[in-house]
């Protein structure tokens, strides 16, 4: 099924059919795709703003403090945050993006897309009742997962409904073989389900001791990062890097490797945060050391990467959807590498913001970079129409790069801080918190000045491609004018339109 | 097609054996956790028996909580007072937990104490996994013996700030009820507030139900007991 020609044919002629056909499947995805993208993007702005509300709360409780106001309180908001932007954005704008790619791979059209869409609103429909449920103090203890009881069997069937699109669409394949992008959207199709149904009977349904629940917890938000959103990640960056540079992916033996770590590495991780706790040590300490092999893929895909774009890296100055990709994959190399240091240390980063800022990292340095660059490449094509202006997408860029990276690492500084002051035995609580309270003022700071104007742009931009405002032409809006007719040319979308 | 299902046996496998290693086998190993019952003992320190030999049953280590207690815990996760407060104090070879004057039962000493790290046992108490996301807050094993009263505990969850100024907790107003004095003066359970917190003339604060079952909760808190199924070691632990 997988063999060297796939890799080495990521680049597709230029002939007239091929262009029909593509524009077939662009066509016969507009629904779905569009769907996603859009609930995506309402969550994201959703979520930025509940986010907001929780980076001040944290420091200031007494913001929109009035007695009716008690479910803003950072115990109701910030869960409500973190689940909106997992569950609303990443997850949508990850499944249309997914479906997207595997349309344009497998080369078919995606026929009668109903189900999808019934699916999608069923999606939508648990991730609303999750957040008004959490605010409402219907809540749960445990990261990612505290959306109240019932949600879970809602969102579990809708996606099982997305994930046999999927698989369909893998299974009558024009071609016999199979592209590095559709490895990981497969693979992330096959494990969400099985990570999501064992954390759920775990936590809600089987009567176990409560420690197992929280290990469940733990092992949940680790393996949902690298072995959901890391692949969807990935098969972003795999498909619109080959397609933008117009070369195809420099060496299949390093994607190989690249996969196949992070396939056994990733669900070892998680349960180094509860590193001398209650859990038997010896699973502690695999799940830490699994943390630390995540540098094997770092390194593959690093260079993988570096050498596919080597001679062009000029393009990334000019093309939105590779600028945003390459940023995403160093992204990758963050998350894993912050993976690695909080693990190596995780007596002391545990239980701090550390955690919060490898969320960032993650969620938003990695994952949604990449998604962001899918999105400039995807929807043109879909709506048919180009990106209004330059301007705004350098406005959505310049900001997005400076608050993730200050996100990211502000609060892993941040939680280093608080973690050495929580050590110290004499020290109070109240200085430990006093040691990260001024990190978290400086959290809002990048809130505000950064994630937040770079959103509000992007999120206007979007509705503009959506009500068809874009411009009527056939150039590809560009961050710039290259200097020779063929890097306009590769910057445009490679050969393949 | 073939290939197809060989690429999927793949993904199982490298999946499947952590999910097994690090979840399955753990907990079949921790399901036959159970509360052990506390023997009544004499003066000698030997288990009282009777005449068919069986032994009193004075308490369970963990105490088991019931009723109100378990309301209080469902408000703790439904409040998500687990986003900055943890119940876990650490083995002493990994981190300081044990050590931190303000998370052992003895917490005013100036001298260092160790506090006996909790072990899963001490879970057994609760239904839902409280051992917590982040330590903004301080650490709850043992936060009953930080405050000496119920009354106190109100005040902080009403205010924080009444106690401790630079605190960043949130207030739990909502959890209070104002209501006007009726009979003869404020009822016996009524808020000591002062200053700005103060209510109107004629007006008094008193806990809501749900207040009341959440300092149930947190006042029984308290992990100084000795866990029977390890030795105790003379000069080890504050229990």
């Amino acid at each position: 099924m997988i063999s060297e020609s796939t890799v080495a044919n990521q680049s597709n002629d230029g002939t007239v059919e091929d262009h029909l056909e593509r524009a077939a499947i662009d066509r016969s995805t507009r629904l779905p795709v569009v769907f996603f993208l859009t609930s995506g993007v309402a969550w994201l702005a959703i979520s930025i703003l509940l986010g907001l509300i929780a980076s001040i709360k944290q420091h200031s409780p007494a913001f929109l403090d009035w007695d009716w106001l008690g479910f803003l309180n950072f115990g109701r908001v910030q869960p409500a945050f973190i689940n909106a932007f997992v569950y609303g954005w990443c997850f949508q704008v990850g499944i249309a993006v997914a479906l997207w790619i595997m349309a344009r791979l497998s080369r078919v059209e995606l026929k009668n897309p109903i189900t999808l869409i019934v699916a999608g609103h069923l999606w939508n429909l648990g991730v609303t009742l999750g957040v008004v449920g959490i605010l409402a103090g219907q809540g749960y203890s445990l990261e990612f997962l505290e959306f109240p009881k019932f949600i879970w069997p809602l969102l579990f069937v809708a996606y099982s409904a997305i994930t046999i699109w999927m698989v369909v669409m893998f299974q009558v394949r024009k071609r016999s073989d199979a592209y590095v992008a559709q490895w990981y959207i497969l693979a992330a199709c096959f494990w969400f389900p099985w990570i999501y149904l064992t954390a759920n009977m775990m936590i809600h349904v089987l009567p176990i001791p409560g420690i197992m629940k929280a290990a469940a917890g733990a092992w949940y938000r680790s393996s949902l990062i690298y072995l959901f959103f890391v692949p969807i990640g990935l098969a972003s960056s795999y498909f619109m890097i080959p397609k933008i540079v117009g070369r195809s992916i420099y060496s299949y033996g390093l994607s190989m490797v690249a996969f196949w770590t992070i396939a056994g590495v990733g669900a070892w991780t998680g349960l180094q945060k509860f590193l001398g706790g209650p859990l038997p040590p010896l699973l502690t300490a695999l799940s830490g050391s699994a943390a630390i092999l995540m540098l094997i893929p770092v390194v593959a895909i690093g260079v993988n990467h570096f050498m596919t774009v080597r001679g062009s890296h000029s393009l990334i100055q000019y093309s939105p959807t590779l600028r945003f990709t390459f940023f995403g994959a160093i992204g990758f190399s963050v998350t894993a590498v912050g993976g690695a240091f909080m693990a190596m240390f995780s007596s002391t980063t545990s239980f701090t913001i550390a955690e919060d800022g490898f969320n960032m990292i993650a969620l938003y340095f990695f994952f949604s970079m990449m998604m962001f660059g899918a999105i400039y490449f995807i929807l043109p094509r879909i709506v048919g129409c180009e990106w209004l202006s330059r301007r705004m997408i350098q406005l959505h860029f310049w900001p997005s790069a400076y608050g993730a990276i200050g996100l990211g690492l502000w609060l892993v500084v941040g939680g280093i801080w608080q973690g050495v002051s929580l050590e110290t035995w004499d020290s109070s609580t109240i200085s430990a918190a006093g040691t990260s309270g001024s990190f978290l003022i400086g959290k809002t700071f990048i809130w505000i000045s950064f994630i937040l104007v770079s959103n509000v742009v992007f999120i206007l931009h979007f509705l503009m491609m959506l009500f068809r405002l874009g411009r009527r032409t056939h150039e590809p809006t560009l961050l710039g004018h290259p200097h020779t007719p063929h890097a306009t040319q590769l910057a445009e979308g490679g050969a393949g339109a | 097609m073939n290939q197809f299902r060989v690429f999927l046996l793949w993904l199982a496998l490298t999946f499947g054996l952590p999910w097994f290693v690090l979840l399955i086998w753990p907990t079949l190993k921790m399901s036959s956790i159970e509360p052990l019952p506390v023997y009544e003992l004499d003066e000698k320190g030997k288990k009282v028996v009777d005449d068919n030999g069986n032994g009193n049953i004075v308490s369970y280590y963990p105490p088991l909580a019931s009723g109100s207690k378990t309301a209080g815990e469902a408000i703790y996760v439904r409040e998500g007072c687990a986003q900055c407060h943890s119940q876990l104090i650490r083995d002493p070879r990994v981190a300081m937990d044990s050590y931190k004057r303000e998370w052992g039962p003895v917490f005013d000493s100036m001298a260092p104490q160790e506090t006996r790290p909790t072990n899963p046992r001490d879970y057994l108490a609760e239904h839902h996994p409280v051992i917590g996301l982040r330590r903004l807050g301080g650490d709850l094993s043992n936060v009953a013996f930080r405050y000496g009263s119920r009354e106190q505990m109100h005040l902080l969850l009403y205010d924080s700030r009444i106690a401790q100024p630079a605190s960043n907790m949130p207030p739990y107003r909502f959890l209070y009820e104002t209501r006007k004095i009726e009979g003869k003066g404020p009822s016996l359970r009524a808020l000591a507030l002062t200053g700005e917190l103060a209510p109107e003339a004629g007006y008094e604060v008193i806990p809501t139900g749900d207040a009341e079952a959440l300092v149930d909760y947190l006042m029984a808190l308290k992990k100084n007991y000795t866990d029977p199924s390890r030795p105790v070691v003379a000069g080890a632990g504050a229990n």
